[in-house]
Protein backbone atom coordinates (compact mmCIF):
# COMPACT_ATOMS: atom_id res chain seq x y z
CA UNK A 1 0.00 0.00 0.00
CA UNK A 2 1.36 3.35 -0.69
CA UNK A 3 2.08 6.12 1.51
CA UNK A 4 -0.34 8.56 0.85
CA UNK A 5 -2.96 5.71 0.24
CA UNK A 6 -2.29 4.48 4.20
CA UNK A 7 -1.95 8.21 5.06
CA UNK A 8 -5.67 8.99 4.19
CA UNK A 9 -6.80 6.21 5.93
CA UNK A 10 -5.13 7.12 8.98
CA UNK A 11 -6.55 10.80 9.11
CA UNK A 12 -9.88 9.70 8.41
CA UNK A 13 -9.12 6.64 11.38
CA UNK A 14 -8.43 9.62 13.97
CA UNK A 15 -11.45 11.13 13.11
CA UNK A 16 -13.75 7.76 13.53
CA UNK A 17 -14.54 8.15 9.81
CA UNK A 18 -13.15 4.71 8.71
CA UNK A 19 -15.33 1.72 8.09
CA UNK A 20 -14.52 -1.80 9.67
CA UNK A 21 -12.71 -2.71 6.82
CA UNK A 22 -10.74 0.23 6.10
CA UNK A 23 -9.52 -0.56 9.73
CA UNK A 24 -8.55 -3.99 8.43
CA UNK A 25 -6.12 -2.79 5.86
CA UNK A 26 -4.93 -0.04 8.29
CA UNK A 27 -3.95 -2.62 10.55
CA UNK A 28 -2.38 -5.33 8.31
CA UNK A 29 -0.43 -2.31 6.76
CA UNK A 30 1.42 -2.15 10.06
CA UNK A 31 1.68 -6.10 10.83
CA UNK A 32 2.72 -7.38 7.63
CA UNK A 33 5.35 -4.23 7.27
CA UNK A 34 7.53 -2.52 6.52
CA UNK A 35 6.44 0.37 7.67
CA UNK A 36 6.71 3.77 5.91
CA UNK A 37 9.51 5.94 7.76
CA UNK A 38 6.61 8.54 8.22
CA UNK A 39 4.22 6.36 10.19
CA UNK A 40 6.51 5.09 12.40
CA UNK A 41 5.72 7.01 15.17
CA UNK A 42 2.12 5.34 15.00
CA UNK A 43 3.29 1.82 14.62
CA UNK A 44 3.16 1.69 18.17
CA UNK A 45 -0.67 1.93 18.32
CA UNK A 46 -1.46 -0.77 16.16
CA UNK A 47 0.70 -3.22 17.43
CA UNK A 48 -0.44 -2.15 21.01
CA UNK A 49 -4.02 -3.34 19.20
CA UNK A 50 -2.71 -6.15 18.66
CA UNK A 51 -1.17 -7.62 21.18
CA UNK A 52 -4.10 -6.86 23.28
CA UNK A 53 -6.42 -9.02 20.87
CA UNK A 54 -4.16 -11.67 21.37
CA UNK A 55 -4.81 -11.68 24.49
CA UNK A 56 -6.71 -15.43 25.86
CA UNK A 57 -8.48 -16.59 28.74
CA UNK A 58 -6.13 -19.59 29.68
CA UNK A 59 -7.82 -21.48 32.35
CA UNK A 60 -9.07 -24.47 31.57
CA UNK A 61 -11.43 -24.66 33.92
CA UNK A 62 -13.50 -22.05 32.57
CA UNK A 63 -14.12 -24.71 29.91
CA UNK A 64 -16.76 -26.37 31.68
CA UNK A 65 -18.92 -24.40 34.15
CA UNK A 66 -22.08 -26.49 33.73
CA UNK A 67 -21.32 -29.99 33.74
CA UNK A 68 -22.08 -30.29 37.40
CA UNK A 69 -25.39 -29.37 35.74
CA UNK A 70 -25.34 -32.02 33.15
CA UNK A 71 -24.95 -35.01 36.61
CA UNK A 72 -27.93 -33.37 37.97
CA UNK A 73 -29.82 -33.75 35.21
CA UNK A 74 -28.42 -37.51 34.91
CA UNK A 75 -29.24 -38.49 38.73
CA UNK A 76 -32.60 -36.33 38.25
CA UNK A 77 -33.41 -39.06 35.34
CA UNK A 78 -32.17 -41.89 37.28
CA UNK A 79 -34.45 -41.00 39.72
CA UNK A 80 -37.27 -40.52 37.67
CA UNK A 81 -36.53 -43.83 35.86
CA UNK A 82 -36.72 -45.51 39.45
CA UNK A 83 -39.94 -44.03 40.60
CA UNK A 84 -41.64 -44.87 37.65
CA UNK A 85 -39.86 -48.58 37.31
CA UNK A 86 -41.64 -49.21 41.00
CA UNK A 87 -45.26 -47.60 40.04
CA UNK A 88 -45.32 -49.66 37.32
CA UNK A 89 -44.06 -53.00 39.59
CA UNK A 90 -47.22 -51.81 42.16
CA UNK A 91 -49.54 -51.58 39.40
CA UNK A 92 -48.07 -54.68 37.50
CA UNK A 93 -48.75 -56.89 40.60
CA UNK A 94 -52.38 -55.43 41.00
CA UNK A 95 -53.31 -55.88 38.13
CA UNK A 96 -52.03 -59.55 37.80
CA UNK A 97 -52.48 -60.83 41.11
CA UNK A 98 -55.50 -60.02 41.91
CA UNK A 99 -57.39 -61.31 38.72
CA UNK A 100 -55.37 -64.33 39.02
CA UNK A 101 -56.53 -65.34 42.50
CA UNK A 102 -59.97 -64.56 41.94
CA UNK A 103 -60.01 -67.25 38.96
CA UNK A 104 -58.22 -69.90 40.57
CA UNK A 105 -60.57 -73.02 41.87
CA UNK A 106 -61.07 -73.32 45.31
CA UNK A 107 -59.90 -77.14 45.50
CA UNK A 108 -59.02 -77.13 49.06
CA UNK A 109 -61.54 -74.66 50.86
CA UNK A 110 -59.94 -75.54 54.29
CA UNK A 111 -57.10 -73.79 53.60
CA UNK A 112 -59.09 -70.67 51.93
CA UNK A 113 -60.54 -69.42 54.66
CA UNK A 114 -60.39 -65.65 53.44
CA UNK A 115 -63.11 -64.73 50.63
CA UNK A 116 -60.90 -62.04 48.91
CA UNK A 117 -57.85 -60.65 48.51
CA UNK A 118 -56.91 -57.54 48.17
CA UNK A 119 -53.16 -57.04 47.61
CA UNK A 120 -49.84 -59.23 46.37
CA UNK A 121 -48.61 -59.50 49.19
CA UNK A 122 -52.24 -61.08 50.82
CA UNK A 123 -51.89 -63.59 48.35
CA UNK A 124 -48.31 -64.41 49.21
CA UNK A 125 -49.09 -64.25 52.83
CA UNK A 126 -52.10 -66.59 52.14
CA UNK A 127 -50.67 -68.91 50.14
CA UNK A 128 -47.64 -69.34 52.53
CA UNK A 129 -50.53 -70.48 54.81
CA UNK A 130 -51.92 -73.34 52.71
CA UNK A 131 -50.49 -76.31 52.00
CA UNK A 132 -48.84 -75.55 48.68
CA UNK A 133 -48.60 -78.22 45.76
CA UNK A 134 -45.74 -79.05 43.89
CA UNK A 135 -45.14 -76.46 41.41
CA UNK A 136 -42.35 -73.90 42.06
CA UNK A 137 -38.70 -74.44 40.69
CA UNK A 138 -37.06 -72.54 43.63
CA UNK A 139 -38.77 -74.36 46.12
CA UNK A 140 -36.06 -76.36 47.32
CA UNK A 141 -33.55 -73.89 47.81
CA UNK A 142 -36.02 -71.37 49.85
CA UNK A 143 -36.40 -73.29 52.81
CA UNK A 144 -39.07 -72.33 55.57
CA UNK A 145 -37.29 -70.97 58.79
CA UNK A 146 -40.24 -70.68 60.42
CA UNK A 147 -42.33 -73.42 59.67
CA UNK A 148 -38.97 -75.96 59.33
CA UNK A 149 -41.47 -79.37 60.34
CA UNK A 150 -43.76 -78.25 56.76
CA UNK A 151 -42.47 -79.23 53.66
CA UNK A 152 -41.10 -76.04 51.72
CA UNK A 153 -43.17 -75.86 48.81
CA UNK A 154 -45.04 -72.69 46.89
CA UNK A 155 -47.95 -73.47 45.27
CA UNK A 156 -49.07 -72.11 41.52
CA UNK A 157 -50.03 -68.85 42.92
CA UNK A 158 -46.83 -67.86 44.89
CA UNK A 159 -44.55 -69.19 42.28
CA UNK A 160 -46.82 -66.65 39.64
CA UNK A 161 -46.36 -63.93 41.75
CA UNK A 162 -42.66 -64.49 42.81
CA UNK A 163 -42.51 -64.73 38.76
CA UNK A 164 -43.90 -61.24 38.41
CA UNK A 165 -42.29 -60.01 41.10
CA UNK A 166 -38.63 -61.06 39.44
CA UNK A 167 -39.88 -59.48 36.21
CA UNK A 168 -40.55 -56.41 38.05
CA UNK A 169 -37.02 -56.15 39.54
CA UNK A 170 -35.87 -57.22 35.70
CA UNK A 171 -37.38 -54.76 34.19
CA UNK A 172 -36.01 -51.77 37.21
CA UNK A 173 -32.82 -53.20 36.59
CA UNK A 174 -32.87 -53.24 32.63
CA UNK A 175 -33.72 -48.92 33.23
CA UNK A 176 -31.20 -48.62 35.61
CA UNK A 177 -28.30 -50.23 33.06
CA UNK A 178 -30.23 -48.17 30.27
CA UNK A 179 -29.61 -44.98 32.42
CA UNK A 180 -26.11 -45.55 33.54
CA UNK A 181 -25.70 -46.20 29.62
CA UNK A 182 -26.67 -43.20 28.86
CA UNK A 183 -24.59 -41.23 31.90
CA UNK A 184 -21.58 -43.07 30.18
CA UNK A 185 -22.29 -42.02 26.82
CA UNK A 186 -23.13 -38.38 28.18
CA UNK A 187 -19.51 -38.48 30.20
CA UNK A 188 -17.36 -39.30 27.01
CA UNK A 189 -19.07 -36.79 24.96
CA UNK A 190 -18.10 -34.19 27.71
CA UNK A 191 -14.54 -35.39 27.82
CA UNK A 192 -14.53 -35.13 23.95
CA UNK A 193 -15.79 -31.46 24.30
CA UNK A 194 -13.39 -30.81 26.64
CA UNK A 195 -10.51 -31.95 24.77
CA UNK A 196 -11.48 -29.52 21.74
CA UNK A 197 -10.98 -26.65 23.14
CA UNK A 198 -7.61 -27.53 24.47
CA UNK A 199 -6.18 -28.43 21.26
CA UNK A 200 -7.42 -24.60 20.22
CA UNK A 201 -5.87 -23.01 22.65
CA UNK A 202 -2.97 -25.28 22.45
CA UNK B 1 -30.20 -23.44 23.66
CA UNK B 2 -29.03 -26.86 23.39
CA UNK B 3 -25.32 -28.14 24.51
CA UNK B 4 -24.13 -28.00 20.73
CA UNK B 5 -25.78 -24.74 20.17
CA UNK B 6 -24.06 -23.06 23.21
CA UNK B 7 -20.60 -24.69 22.09
CA UNK B 8 -21.33 -23.14 18.66
CA UNK B 9 -22.38 -19.78 19.29
CA UNK B 10 -21.49 -18.53 22.58
CA UNK B 11 -18.36 -21.19 24.14
CA UNK B 12 -16.10 -19.42 21.38
CA UNK B 13 -16.95 -15.82 22.07
CA UNK B 14 -15.10 -16.63 25.66
CA UNK B 15 -11.53 -14.99 25.11
CA UNK B 16 -13.69 -11.85 23.62
CA UNK B 17 -15.59 -11.46 26.77
CA UNK B 18 -12.57 -12.61 29.19
CA UNK B 19 -10.89 -9.48 26.77
CA UNK B 20 -13.52 -7.13 28.07
CA UNK B 21 -14.11 -8.16 31.49
CA UNK B 22 -10.40 -7.34 31.75
CA UNK B 23 -10.60 -4.23 30.13
CA UNK B 24 -12.62 -3.04 32.67
CA UNK B 25 -11.77 -4.95 35.51
CA UNK B 26 -8.32 -4.63 34.84
CA UNK B 27 -7.74 -7.78 36.89
CA UNK B 28 -7.00 -11.09 35.40
CA UNK B 29 -8.49 -12.98 38.17
CA UNK B 30 -11.72 -10.80 38.22
CA UNK B 31 -12.18 -10.68 34.30
CA UNK B 32 -12.06 -14.86 34.83
CA UNK B 33 -14.72 -15.00 37.75
CA UNK B 34 -16.36 -12.72 34.93
CA UNK B 35 -16.55 -15.06 32.20
CA UNK B 36 -17.09 -17.94 34.40
CA UNK B 37 -20.43 -16.47 35.93
CA UNK B 38 -21.29 -14.91 32.45
CA UNK B 39 -20.97 -18.37 30.77
CA UNK B 40 -23.34 -19.78 33.58
CA UNK B 41 -25.77 -17.45 33.44
CA UNK B 42 -26.46 -17.77 29.65
CA UNK B 43 -26.67 -21.25 29.46
CA UNK B 44 -28.90 -21.21 32.33
CA UNK B 45 -31.35 -18.15 31.32
CA UNK B 46 -30.94 -19.15 27.44
CA UNK B 47 -33.93 -21.51 27.10
CA UNK B 48 -36.00 -18.69 28.52
CA UNK B 49 -34.40 -15.78 26.34
CA UNK B 50 -33.52 -17.31 23.32
CA UNK B 51 -36.63 -15.33 21.52
CA UNK B 52 -35.89 -12.13 22.80
CA UNK B 53 -31.99 -12.23 22.22
CA UNK B 54 -30.96 -11.69 18.44
CA UNK B 55 -27.78 -11.46 18.90
CA UNK B 56 -25.94 -13.73 21.46
CA UNK B 57 -22.71 -11.97 21.67
CA UNK B 58 -23.88 -8.21 21.82
CA UNK B 59 -26.17 -10.17 24.56
CA UNK B 60 -23.35 -11.83 26.09
CA UNK B 61 -21.19 -8.42 25.88
CA UNK B 62 -23.51 -6.75 27.76
CA UNK B 63 -23.56 -9.58 30.53
CA UNK B 64 -19.81 -8.91 30.58
CA UNK B 65 -20.07 -5.80 30.59
CA UNK B 66 -23.06 -5.66 34.12
CA UNK B 67 -21.08 -8.17 36.00
CA UNK B 68 -17.29 -6.58 34.92
CA UNK B 69 -18.75 -3.28 36.39
CA UNK B 70 -20.77 -4.64 39.24
CA UNK B 71 -17.73 -6.39 40.40
CA UNK B 72 -15.24 -3.47 39.92
CA UNK B 73 -17.66 -0.73 41.59
CA UNK B 74 -18.00 -3.13 44.42
CA UNK B 75 -14.38 -4.09 45.12
CA UNK B 76 -13.01 -0.57 44.15
CA UNK B 77 -10.36 -2.26 42.19
CA UNK B 78 -7.91 -0.15 41.47
CA UNK B 79 -7.04 -0.51 37.27
CA UNK B 80 -4.07 -1.71 36.07
CA UNK B 81 -2.69 -1.96 32.41
CA UNK B 82 -2.73 -5.49 31.00
CA UNK B 83 0.71 -6.10 30.09
CA UNK B 84 0.43 -9.69 29.82
CA UNK B 85 0.28 -11.88 26.98
CA UNK B 86 2.68 -10.12 24.90
CA UNK B 87 2.20 -11.15 21.10
CA UNK B 88 5.92 -11.90 19.33
CA UNK B 89 5.98 -9.02 16.74
CA UNK B 90 6.79 -9.06 13.23
CA UNK B 91 8.69 -5.93 12.59
CA UNK B 92 11.60 -7.35 11.49
CA UNK B 93 13.66 -4.83 10.72
CA UNK B 94 14.02 -3.48 13.38
CA UNK B 95 17.38 -3.39 15.81
CA UNK B 96 17.26 -5.00 19.39
CA UNK B 97 17.71 -1.09 20.79
CA UNK B 98 14.43 0.03 18.56
CA UNK B 99 12.27 -2.83 19.44
CA UNK B 100 13.08 -2.76 23.22
CA UNK B 101 12.05 0.99 22.75
CA UNK B 102 9.21 0.03 20.53
CA UNK B 103 8.12 -1.97 23.05
CA UNK B 104 8.19 0.80 26.04
CA UNK B 105 5.87 2.90 23.07
CA UNK B 106 3.96 0.02 22.93
CA UNK B 107 3.12 -0.68 26.84
CA UNK B 108 2.71 3.31 26.97
CA UNK B 109 0.23 3.32 24.56
CA UNK B 110 -1.84 0.46 26.28
CA UNK B 111 -1.35 2.28 29.32
CA UNK B 112 -3.10 5.36 27.44
CA UNK B 113 -5.82 3.59 26.25
CA UNK B 114 -6.35 1.90 29.63
CA UNK B 115 -6.48 5.23 30.98
CA UNK B 116 -9.79 6.55 28.64
CA UNK B 117 -12.73 7.60 30.91
CA UNK B 118 -15.00 4.25 31.14
CA UNK B 119 -17.63 4.94 27.67
CA UNK B 120 -14.64 5.96 25.88
CA UNK B 121 -12.24 2.84 26.71
CA UNK B 122 -14.84 0.28 26.48
CA UNK B 123 -16.50 2.00 22.82
CA UNK B 124 -12.39 1.92 21.89
CA UNK B 125 -11.90 -2.01 22.82
CA UNK B 126 -14.73 -2.82 21.17
CA UNK B 127 -14.36 -1.09 17.79
CA UNK B 128 -10.26 -1.10 17.64
CA UNK B 129 -9.99 -4.73 19.12
CA UNK B 130 -12.80 -6.66 18.63
CA UNK B 131 -13.92 -5.44 15.58
CA UNK B 132 -17.62 -5.12 16.25
CA UNK B 133 -19.92 -2.99 14.47
CA UNK B 134 -21.30 0.69 15.50
CA UNK B 135 -24.21 -1.02 15.88
CA UNK B 136 -23.25 -4.67 17.93
CA UNK B 137 -21.14 -1.84 19.97
CA UNK B 138 -24.46 0.69 20.53
CA UNK B 139 -26.08 -2.75 21.79
CA UNK B 140 -23.61 -3.48 24.04
CA UNK B 141 -22.79 -1.17 25.84
CA UNK B 142 -26.68 -0.01 25.85
CA UNK B 143 -25.90 3.19 24.10
CA UNK B 144 -26.86 5.22 21.25
CA UNK B 145 -25.02 4.88 17.67
CA UNK B 146 -24.04 8.62 17.77
CA UNK B 147 -22.67 8.29 21.49
CA UNK B 148 -20.33 4.84 19.99
CA UNK B 149 -19.20 7.27 17.14
CA UNK B 150 -18.51 10.45 19.63
CA UNK B 151 -16.88 8.08 22.38
CA UNK B 152 -14.73 6.38 19.70
CA UNK B 153 -13.56 10.08 17.72
CA UNK B 154 -12.58 11.13 21.57
CA UNK B 155 -10.94 8.43 22.53
CA UNK B 156 -8.85 7.96 19.09
CA UNK B 157 -7.93 11.82 19.83
CA UNK B 158 -6.72 11.13 23.28
CA UNK B 159 -4.20 8.86 22.16
CA UNK B 160 -2.97 10.42 19.08
CA UNK B 161 -2.24 13.77 20.81
CA UNK B 162 -0.43 11.72 23.57
CA UNK B 163 1.33 9.66 21.53
CA UNK B 164 2.54 13.28 19.55
CA UNK B 165 2.81 15.13 22.82
CA UNK B 166 4.86 12.24 24.51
Amino acid sequence: MKYEEIHELLDRYWEGETTLEEERRIKTYFSAGPIDERLQSVAPMFQALREERAVQLTTKAKAAPMRPQIYQWAVAASTALLLAAGWWMLREGKNTTTPLVEQTPVEQPQHLNHPSVNSPQEVIAQAEETTPKPAAPRKKSQPRRNKPTQEPEIDAETAQAMAEIKAALALVSSKLDKGRNQAVKGATYLEAMDKVPKRKEG
Amino acid sequence: MTWAIFHEQVFPIRHKLYRFALRITGSVHEAEDVVQEVLEKVWKTAPEQSDNVQNWEAWCMTLTRNRSLDKTRSQSLRRTAPLEGVAERSSNTVTPAQATEQDDLVARVKLMMQQLPEKQRLVMHLRDIEELSYEEIAESLSISLDQVKVNLHRARKTIREKMIHD
